[in-house]
């Protein structure tokens, strides 16, 4: 039975195969760009929130605005969250590496901090032209006249 | 030219296609167990399943693993109709759209990994757009490609190699 050969795979490679991978590198440094470039058209002081995640349920949503911190409950123990100078970070938790203490702080609409072992998601939402919405970006709850 | 029904009554295609379904499902039950490093993120061994099912039985067996994977393993993870469901048969069906046809057209322009990686580019691409009009309905998704496309590059290589590994020993099985 053959082995795994680099010289074998790269013989039953096609001319197609490099359009595809090319096709994929632009969409991919593509996106990251123009993610980029709608970051920097954003007002990051304005309605920036963090959805808080835990275990794919949203259980909270914080605006970033003032200096608060706050306990919640991972899937693996507790946990601290701290917002400050429109940041957010984690500041303590009971997971056994602690990677996302040395995360640091996210700040820019769509950072996101995550905990692997508390299943925590926290995802920045800003400030954007949003689909459905006026230009203002006020979720107003009806017009009534 | 036969129908789908015909081809997929030939008793040992049948069978095939069923061994086929069964292998996706559990890979895809086994990589829903797996931790992930990126939570949005699975690596799509699945996929293997419906490429061996397109190379070695054709289109109509492609989409029946496809298909049954996505339902059967909605049902197992009971996630059936939930937003994951939508999301999980849309990257599915835009996958195995775009396999069959790269691999029908361009059969002698593309390798299984360069169709491997165009399935996992339409899976992010369909499943992006279903979870920006479903779920999240703004256009700050597009920061979310990137995360997604990434690992789904990688993903896409490797499956596409273990499916091109895997065929080569199933082209000494009897047709």
């Amino acid at each position: 039975m053959k082995t795994l050969e680099a010289k074998t795979l790269l013989k039953a490679l096609r001319p197609g195969d490099g359009l595809v991978l090319i096709l994929f590198l632009a969409l991919a440094l593509g996106s990251f760009w123009a993610g980029d470039f709608l970051r920097a058209k954003e007002k990051l002081d304005a309605n920036l929130t963090a959805i808080i995640i835990i275990n794919n349920r949203e259980v909270a949503t914080k605006e970033l605005t003032g200096a608060s911190a706050f306990d919640i409950q991972g899937a693996f123990g507790a946990m601290t969250l701290q917002i400050e100078n429109n940041r957010i970070r984690v500041r303590r938790s009971s997971c056994p590496n602690q990677v996302c203490v040395k995360q640091g702080a996210a700040q820019r609409p769509g950072e996101m901090l995550v905990c692997v072992p508390n299943r925590l998601v926290v995802l920045l939402r800003g400030y954007a032209p949003p689909l459905d919405r006026g230009p203002q970006g006020s979720r107003g709850d009806a017009v009534t006249h | 030219m036969r129908s789908p029904i015909e081809i997929m009554t030939t008793p040992r295609r049948l069978t095939r296609t069923a061994l086929l379904a069964g292998f996706g499902l559990v890979m895809f039950l086994f990589e829903s167990m797996l931790p992930r490093p990126l939570p949005w993120a699975k690596p799509g061994l699945a996929n293997i399943a419906t490429l061996l099912a397109l190379y070695w039985l054709g289109p109509t067996s492609a989409w029946a693993v496809t298909l049954l994977r996505v339902l059967l393993g909605s049902f197992f993870l009971g996630a059936f109709l939930n937003p994951g469901f939508w999301l999980s048969l849309a990257g599915g069906v835009a996958a195995v759209a775009v396999m069959t046809a790269l691999k029908k057209f361009g059969a002698t322009q593309f390798s299984v990994i360069g169709v491997s990686l165009a399935g996992a580019l339409a899976h992010v691409l369909a499943q992006i757009t279903v979870a920006g009009f479903l779920i999240v309905k703004r256009v700050e998704i597009v920061y979310f490609l990137p995360a997604m496309l990434w690992p789904a590059l990688f993903a896409g290589i490797v499956v596409g190699i273990a499916a091109m590994l895997l065929l080569e020993r199933l082209s000494k099985m009897p047709a």
